[in-house]
């Protein structure tokens, strides 16, 4: 049995700058993180994520040519049943509501606010390892439960952080 | 488990539908098994490991981000007369900065970064003196290895009454 929960994680991180990269690479491996795999924008994260199926998603709002949200969209289309949706927690400059509504709207999991710190990645990381995942199965429906799309944000959050579950 | 929504059709007749909520297991359980749960609270000497590894990567963004910020003021002046590319260069690196700077310990830096990005994300044109200030505050703010945060502060709020001043006029005119 791993000794903790993060060495039997494998986590893809995506962002645009190779200095988030590496800074998310070596914060992930301090906690102990088995598997860090990383891409530079939507496309080429869609790509590993094929690949490696990894069991987090920790990405970036403003990349080119696809960005956080249309990754987010794609990694929302592909959840399944069996394994429910996978986490994505966006890490973004964008701290306007506009933005968290939307990551709100594209299924991301938590957001939080740049700049990053060790303990907010700890903690989100920690809330989306721990979580059940709820799915809802009706006649006419079986998927995930959608009931988080509907929620609202006031834009008041103290913290640098959203969580959507 | 399962609950029973009574949602109601345009008529008003009853809509209801059955819907079960399936619980799966968390990550942690699925890896680890049912009663394990990971720990809440981060281990300071986790806290410091991950501190002290900003740091040293810090060192190396600084020299990212003093270039960066290098490369500002020469597109100003295109930028400011309506050449998208120049304005298009200058938003992608102060973007960056903004995202970037608090995170690798240059929190102020990164609010002036800010400050300039929210003014280009509302602007339609662009005022040199504005753009010229925000930029001299960066490079003012990355020269001096103890910033005053005071300072910072009052420097920030000048910059947003300038902002708010230059949208009066706009107003206006």
């Amino acid at each position: 049995m791993a000794r903790s929960v993060f060495e039997a994680l494998t986590v893809l991180a995506v962002d645009d700058s190779k200095h988030m990269r590496l800074l998310l690479t070596e914060l992930l491996r301090v906690l102990g993180v088995g598997h860090v795999i990383v891409a530079g924008d939507g496309d080429e994260a869609w790509s590993q994520y094929l690949k490696h199926k990894p069991d987090v998603v920790i990405t970036d709002a403003a990349m080119a040519p696809i960005d956080g949200f249309t990754l987010a969209r794609r990694l929302r289309d592909a959840d399944s049943l069996a394994f429910g949706r996978i986490p994505i927690i966006m890490v973004s400059a964008h701290s306007e509501l506009s933005a968290v509504e939307k990551a709100r709207d594209v299924g991301i999991t938590e957001f939080i606010c740049k700049p990053l710190s060790p303990r907010l990645l700890y903690e989100r990381l920690i809330a989306v390892v721990n979580r059940p995942r709820e799915l809802v199965e009706s006649a006419a429906f079986k998927g995930r439960d959608r009931r988080s799309e509907g929620m609202t944000f006031d834009g008041a959050a103290t913290s640098n952080a959203v969580s959507f579950l | 488990m399962s609950e029973t929504f009574r949602p109601r059709n345009a008529d008003g007749t009853d809509k209801s539908v059955d819907a079960r909520f399936l619980r799966l297991p968390s990550i942690a359980e699925r890896k680890l098994g049912r009663d394990y749960s990971a720990p809440i609270r981060l281990d300071p000497r986790v806290l410091d490991q991950m501190q002290q590894t900003i740091r040293e990567l810090g060192s190396k963004y600084a020299e990212t981000l003093a270039a960066q910020v290098g490369l500002l003021p020469p597109l100003i002046q295109r930028a400011c007369a309506g050449i998208a590319e120049a304005r298009g260069q200058i938003y992608t690196i102060v973007h960056d900065v903004r995202g970037l700077a608090g995170t690798f310990g240059h929190p102020i830096v990164g609010s002036f970064a800010k400050s300039l990005c929210g003014y280009m994300e509302s602007s339609s044109g662009l005022d040199p003196t504005i753009m010229r200030f925000h930029i001299e505050a960066m490079r003012d703010a990355l020269e001096d290895p103890q910033p005053d945060a005071g300072l910072a502060r009052e420097t920030l709020r000048s910059l947003e009454l300038l902002i708010d001043a230059a949208g009066d006029e706009r107003s206006v005119g």
